[in-house]
């Protein structure tokens, strides 16, 4: 049992850590990104130029195979990489939807001709790409989606037409393309229906909505489909067999949303209670301490995971473990700082760099982080299900086609 | 990184696990607490202590020379967490992670010679106080409320939190016992009342004190890991063969969710445990706060899986004849000894707040 590199582990930090120094500039806060204070578009810009320079040194996608742009390293690898790059300026909310989890699935599931001319161009910043999977009738229930995805004309290869809505797309705004979760046929049980697509965002029929989110900013939109082409070529796995593509993406997404939600840490909340001089207070103590274990828990469930993929094993739904702790964790850190500041702490901090700012973006984005990706109560499910192999939930719409499901 | 048992040590425990469960299954449990509840504190599994010492558990530290394996804290702490989950009554803490440890750190060439080969074979059964110590000469006088294992053990270590310790033969002229009766009669106490008895002097280091404090904190932590897990397991095997409603009790989601937050405490506990015994193995800087949370998260985890795995059996589970209730009796004893949770928050947050003011300072 160690926690020191191994010497491979050493070099490869030492060689990160060299060109950081070389290529990156250096934090001045924890939430400090490239192209902060910038106009939206030039903001997007320095992301880009950034994301370019990782990807040209291998670091976008560290375990990846080369062919397709990355190390080929392993997972401790990433896990170093990330914890070297913590200390400069990076960037934050354009790359990682497209990154971690649609072009894993174009890889898995596209042809050669997909993989020659969209993976690198992710990679590089230059195309960003959204997940298209919620709707509104349709989110935790995900295979209860409605966009509807029909041939043009009754033959193999022919284009699909696609009508319908998504919503929470985080990114349809600036994105290139979306991965898309269609219903190709209605006639047979809901799992079995589905087909997944990948679409140019800038198609004519897609009408991208910003939707204004619960703290005034708007990431997430609603994306209407009206009429919209897309060729069979771009279809990915067989028609009907769309789930298991979803699938797929899913258990990349929960890898994704586990790792950096870029929210109030227990550092961070030491550091303010410390200033405060509020620690003396048995009572915050314990809140103090609480906070601690669930954090460096957290950190350490991470090691044991890396430990055990380093020896072979794929990750599963014990992943859960750390979008589901982290999300509610956040929401009780932020709401017992403000707590102890009283209501002064609703004055919302206009200093976006402070810590106080942070508590306050934290209290807002925890309640989304509980939501996105899996909600807690379905996470709880699948630890439930598939890690201590209880019942599954009683499913009345089971075997039953489609469109003959009561709604 | 590795941050997992090996597999000699994955071995080893495993075939602990086997002879702890033969030897020491839930009617063996039973019948102990039985013991215990009207013969209070003289008890022990005997059994389950035979398997202990002949497998080289009680002797895991102890050096080849006075007839121990040897071994780490990494074995000693695996082990650890088996007669956790078999939840043995056996007077491990005071007597393997506390006497026994005091001995490897603080004994005198003497008193090692003396008390380590029996401790290896599990003749000899120590105990340990955290008390002050008023000693007049060699001659102590002092009344310790509730020793664990009091009534059975052979010697006793008393060290006092400015770290001075001394050994007490507890087979002598002016020691007197009573045995308690406890909530837990599984982790017996006594009340030891000792007159002028004679007291040998130890060899404490600085930092003796708040050292084996420590590294039993984490051995426990290991036993109250297994106690967990166990209870998770009979939780949910009960739940899956009982129907109410005609349906299985653990296909309600309400009783998923509950099983399945008891499985997150346990793993976070368990990240914890093995990172405090990773500390203990290389003395590293960070065990002072290793320890604290290693501790801290699996009492939580303990009492908290036991407390609900019981209401899970519904009625029966309050019986005599159901395996759980030896859990929570025991989740409530192994959360008190050593300190409460909130003493040990507090720790915590005093041991970060150092931290955060040497960073502060250095910057
Ligand atoms: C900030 C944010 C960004 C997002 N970005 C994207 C994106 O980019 N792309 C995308 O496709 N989606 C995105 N989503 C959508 C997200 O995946 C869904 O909101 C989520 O899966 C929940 O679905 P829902 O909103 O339909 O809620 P519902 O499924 O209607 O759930 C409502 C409530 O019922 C509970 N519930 C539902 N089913 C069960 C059950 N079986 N057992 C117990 N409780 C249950 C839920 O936990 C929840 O509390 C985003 C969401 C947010 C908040």
């Amino acid at each position: 049992m160690n926690f020191e590199d191994s010497p491979q582990e050493a070099q490869f930090r030492a060689t990160v850590r060299e060109w950081l120094a070389a290529n990156a500039e250096p934090k001045r806060h924890p939430r400090d990104f490239v192209g902060d204070g910038l106009p939206a578009d030039q903001r997007l810009a320095a992301a880009r130029v950034w994301q370019a320079k990782k990807a040209a040194a291998g670091y976008a996608a560290v375990t990846w195979p080369r062919e397709f742009g990355g190390l080929g390293g392993t997972p401790i690898q990433h896990l170093i990489y990330l914890q070297e790059e913590s200390k400069w300026r990076s960037t934050f909310g354009y790359f990682e939807i497209g990154i971690g989890m649609c072009l894993p699935t174009l890889m898995a599931y596209g042809n050669q001709h997909h993989k020659d001319r969209y993976v690198r161009t992710a990679l590089y910043g230059e195309e960003i790409w959204c997940q298209l999977f919620s709707e509104p009738a349709a989110g935790s229930d995900l295979a209860g989606i409605r966009m509807r995805a029909r041939r043009e004309r009754e033959q193999e290869g022919s284009d699909w037409m696609v009508d319908g809505q998504k919503v929470w797309t985080t990114g349809a705004q600036f994105s290139d393309f979306g991965l898309l979760l269609t219903r190709t046929d209605p006639t047979v049980p809901k799992h079995a229906g589905l087909t997944m697509f990948f679409v140019d965002m800038k198609s004519a029929g897609i009408e991208v909505r910003p939707i204004r989110q619960m703290a005034g900013e708007s990431e997430f939109n609603e994306v209407f489909f009206t009429g919209v082409r897309i060729p069979d070529e771009q279809r990915l796995g067989p028609v009907g067999g769309g789930w298991k593509v979803a699938l797929t993406t899913l258990m990349f997404e929960r890898l994704t949303v586990g790792t950096e939600l870029g929210l109030l840490t227990a550092q961070s909340m030491l550091s303010l209670l410390a200033d405060r001089g509020d620690l003396s207070d048995p009572a915050v103590a314990e809140s103090m301490a609480d906070a601690w274990i669930v954090d460096e828990g957290l950190r350490l469930h991470q090691c044991r995971t890396l430990t055990a993929l380093s020896k072979g094993s794929t990750p599963g739904p014990e992943q859960s473990i750390g979008k589901l702790l982290k999300a509610r964790q956040a929401q009780r850190m932020s709401t017992f700082l403000m707590d102890l500041a009283g209501q002064g702490s609703l004055v919302v901090d206009e200093e976006t760099d402070s810590l106080w700012s942070s508590v306050q973006r934290t209290w807002n984005w925890s309640a989304a982080l509980r939501i996105a990706g899996g909600t807690d109560q379905i996470l709880r499910n699948i630890i439930a299900e598939r890690v201590l192999g209880l019942p599954e939930e009683i499913r009345v719409d089971k075997g039953i086609p489609f469109n003959q499901v009561t709604k | 990184m590795n941050f997992d048992f090996s597999d000699d040590i994955k071995a080893m425990t495993a075939e602990v696990r086997r002879a702890l469960e033969r030897s020491c299954n839930m009617a063996e449990v039973r019948r102990c607490l039985e013991d215990g509840m009207f013969h209070p504190g003289g008890l022990i599994s005997k059994p389950a202590w035979g398997v202990l010492a002949e497998m080289g558990v009680t002797g895991a530290r102890i050096p080849e020379q006075w007839g121990g394996s040897g071994l780490g804290m990494l074995e000693l702490a695996a082990c650890a967490e088996e007669i956790g989950r078999v939840c043995a009554p056996v007077p491990s803490l005071p007597s393997v992670y506390l006497a026994t440890e005091a001995l490897l750190h603080s004994g005198t060439d003497s008193q090692r010679e003396r008390w380590l080969p029996q401790l290896a074979r599990g003749e000899a059964v120590g105990s340990m106080c955290f008390a002050p110590i008023d000693a007049d000469g060699e001659r102590l006088t002092a009344r310790y409320a509730a020793v664990p294992a009091g009534a059975v053990a052979d010697f006793l270590v008393v060290m006092s939190a400015d770290d001075c310790a001394v050994l007490i033969d507890l087979h002598q002229d002016g020691v007197s016992r009573h045995p308690l009766r406890v909530l837990d009669p599984g982790s017996p106490m006594a009340e030891l009342a000792l007159n002028a008895v004679r007291s040998e002097p130890m060899n404490c280091p600085a930092g003796s004190y708040q050292g084996i404090r420590n590294r039993a904190a984490v051995l426990l932590a290991f036993e109250q890991l297994g106690g967990a897990s166990r209870a998770l397991d009979i939780a949910r095997d009960y739940t899956l063969q009982r129907k109410t409603f005609g349906r299985t009790v653990a296909s309600y989601q309400a009783v998923k969710h509950l099983m399945a937050d008891v499985w997150v405490k346990n793993e976070i506990a368990r990240g914890h445990a093995y990172h405090g015994a990773w500390a203990s193995q290389t003395n590293d800087p960070a065990l002072p706060l290793a320890a604290a949370c290693a501790r801290v998260s699996a009492s939580e985890a303990f009492e908290f899986a036991a407390r609900e795995a019981l209401q899970l059996h519904g009625g029966i589970g309050f019986t005599w004849e159901a395996d759980i209730h030896p859990f929570y009796k025991r989740s409530r004893s192994t959360a008190l000894s050593l300190g409460s949770s909130r003493e040990w928050k507090r720790r915590i947050a005093q041991l970060l707040h150092r931290q955060h003011m040497t960073i502060a300072h250095e910057l």
